[in-house]
């Protein structure tokens, strides 16, 4: 439906119904945002980069042949986008030190220890050489399809494979020293 | 730590909203990108017969030039030319002239396909 929905409002749009582009808008606006939000964990600069990859998609609308899924098209443009800025502008990384650090040891138990657990792998995720980074961040965000991250980043599903296999090599490594409550198994 | 615990923390990622103005503040821009008018484009059609004319003449007079010096170079005594202007016309021989020509031609090359590859960025779409 939301296949058939969008390759009619790109022909419209095509046809020069400007309009019809709320609809993709509409559609896809949470999916890129989000996107952007898992490159670059900042909300504001999420929304600028979402803003971006739109009106990028509007511009190159005509270069959407159909052959593929409207989707898949817009994720790799914005993918493109996205580390394009943030190889311009670099995200504001914490060290993993700062975050492991409690702030109060009374309170880390249960469920605050589960999150803070979470926002160290996602930190330590965003400190990832960039393709290593790009490999997992998209790899997560279409719900662990590989075929899907490698339409995205722009190239084989061996190579996403591949990154993500060192990428999980990278975290270990990184991970080891800070995460060494007993229910962080070693492997 | 295993594979597992990657895939619990980074599946189950948060999930943030749009704002609530997002959707029309993009229409905003999209809609102004439209009312851009689309740049002049450059008229390669009618520049490509004078610059063709141009490169000719250019080439005709290259090869001219270098016709002449050769000749002239073969024979020293020829008193087609003062030797003092025969000489500034054999200097560039020295000093490699082909080298020049050639990265004259290089620096051509580069410069027309860096404005092929700025031209090959996508077309703006025109407003209704």
């Amino acid at each position: 439906m939301s296949a058939a929905e969008d390759r009619a409002d790109v022909e419209k749009v095509l046809r020069g119904d400007v309009s019809a582009f709320e609809g993709i808008v509409h559609r896809w606006q949470g999916p890129l945002i989000n996107l952007a939000w898992r490159f670059c964990r900042d909300r504001g600069r999420a929304e600028e980069m979402a803003q971006e990859a739109f009106l990028r998609a509007y511009r190159a609308l005509k270069t959407w042949r159909g052959d593929s899924a409207f989707s898949t098209w817009l994720f790799a443009l914005a993918t493109n986008l996205y580390r394009t800025e943030l190889r311009r502008i670099p995200m504001v990384t914490v060290s993993l030190d700062a975050i492991a650090e409690p702030m109060d040891t009374r309170t880390v138990e249960g469920g605050i220890e589960e999150e803070q657990d979470n926002q160290i792998v996602r930190a330590a995720v965003l400190t990832l050489p960039a393709k290593y980074r790009d490999a997992v961040v998209l790899f997560y965000f279409h719900e662990m399809d590989m075929t899907q991250a490698a339409r995205s980043l722009g190239v084989p599903e061996g190579t996403v494979k591949i990154r993500l296999f060192r990428a999980r090599e990278i975290l270990r490594s990184k991970l080891r020293r800070i995460l060494a409550a007993p229910h962080w198994k070693e492997t | 730590m295993q594979q597992d615990d990657f895939h619990r923390f980074l599946a189950a990622e948060d999930k943030i909203l749009p704002s609530a103005g997002f959707s029309a503040s993009v229409m905003e821009v999209v809609r102004r990108e439209a009312a851009t008018p689309l740049p002049i484009p450059f008229p390669w059609k009618a520049a490509l017969p004078g610059m063709g004319a141009a490169l000719t003449v250019l080439g005709c007079i290259l090869l001219a030039f270098v016709y002449f010096v050769r000749t002239s170079a073969q024979e020293p005594n020829s008193a087609a030319m003062p030797a003092p202007l025969l000489q500034a016309l054999q200097a560039p021989i020295h000093f490699g002239l082909g080298w020049v020509v050639l990265s004259l031609l290089l620096s051509l090359v580069a410069m027309v396909l860096s404005m092929r590859l700025t031209a090959a960025s996508p077309a703006r779409i025109p407003a209704r």
